[in-house]
């Protein structure tokens, strides 16, 4: 427990700033209009004599939990909540794209390594599809560990995209730009490093790496989508 | 003390009506109906600001960033002409239900 002379108003301010600032509803606007309110009401009851600590929980009671607030600038932004979905909806489909092809880059490099090393051809089609398999599996199986943790790499980088507002699109148009670049720079440098039969037959196995996918992803789709219906079934009851 | 339907009815010609004494900011509208109603209408406080943004998306009232005397920075409404055409249609009504209430109570209605 802190030593209670040693509250500190401007972190307890920052904190309680940061339990209303998760949603695109409520802009940096409306949230310093907000934190002026909470001051000045810290201020008159410091000024009828209670402790900044007191001044503090009593003002924040009064504004109120964030939830019901946060749902009233909703009602009233929703254009902005709406851009906002938009905007995430494309950067994942664009996220999502930019890392397959990320990884079909890197196993087309190393399918075009293994047969220059082994000069070998019969199992490189079926080495090829494998590697691709499990690169994809090793990359979203990352994604999802990663992402149910508090501090691991997905949500931080969340954190930084939220934190950069202009910098971010910069850096993921770069990274999206760069993983294409990789891929299509894989595909060059294969059909020039194998001979064209060798070419013809990875492209073959390789057809199956493409439709999967697209397979998977409805089943992906219909997966979560009734997984999130019955944790809201649960919340319910 | 008053019904959450009440004060949800009541908040859009209230705050127009202070306006229209001259321009204002959050914290002290929110006074200002603690004061004239003497205590008896409480908001939540939060709750108007959700209230003072939609106003201003509906052109009602425009708000600047001003420096008060004490320092700090606030966010100041002021009343638009939407607004004051809003406030006569509110007036109208309000007015309306007040002699309505007024003859079958049989009370005097307090006219301003």
């Amino acid at each position: 427990m802190e030593n209670p002379t040693q509250f500190d108003l401007n972190q307890a301010v920052r904190q309680w700033r940061v339990a209303f600032s998760g949603t695109p509803a409520v802009r940096p606007s409306d949230l310093d209009e907000l934190e002026l309110h909470l001051r000045e009401c810290i201020a008159e009851l410091q000024g009828v004599g209670l402790t900044p600590e007191e001044a503090f929980w009593v003002a924040k009671n009064r504004l109120g939990p964030p939830e019901p607030l946060v749902r009233e600038f909703e009602k009233v932004n929703v254009e902005q909540v709406w851009l906002d979905r938009v905007l995430w909806m494309i950067v994942g489909s664009l996220g999502i794209g930019a890392m397959v092809n990320l990884v079909s880059g890197l196993i087309t490099l190393s399918t075009v390594g293994i047969y220059g090393l082994t000069k070998k051809t019969d199992m490189l089609g079926p080495a090829s599809l494998i590697l691709y398999f499990t690169g994809l599996i090793a990359l979203f199986g990352f994604l999802w560990w990663s992402g149910k943790r508090r501090n691991g790499v997905v949500w931080q980088s969340g954190e930084w995209i939220k934190a950069h507002p202009t910098a971010a699109p910069v850096a993921v148009f770069i990274a999206t730009l760069l993983f294409d670049a990789i891929s299509i720079g894989a595909n060059m440098l294969m059909s020039k490093a194998v001979p064209i039969s060798v070419y013809g037959l990875l492209i073959m196995w390789r057809w199956p790496a493409a439709i999967v996918p697209q397979l998977a992803w409805p089943l992906i789709l219909g997966w979560l989508l009734w997984h999130r219906s019955r944790k809201v079934e649960a919340n319910v009851s | 003390m008053l019904s959450k339907e009440l004060v949800a009815a009541s908040t859009v010609p209230l705050v127009l009506s202070i306006l229209a004494e001259g321009e204002s900011y959050g914290y002290a509208l929110i006074q200002r109906v603690r004061d004239l109603s003497g205590g008896r209408i409480e908001w939540t406080e939060g709750m108007l600001y959700p209230v003072l943004h939609w106003m201003e998306e509906q052109e009602l009232v425009e708000s600047e960033w001003k420096q008060a005397p004490s320092g700090r920075k606030r966010k100041y409404y002021k009343l638009c002409r939407k607004g004051t055409a809003a406030l006569a249609t509110e007036k109208n009504q309000w007015l309306t239900l007040h002699e309505t209430f007024g003859r079958l109570w049989k009370t005097q209605p307090n006219l301003i």
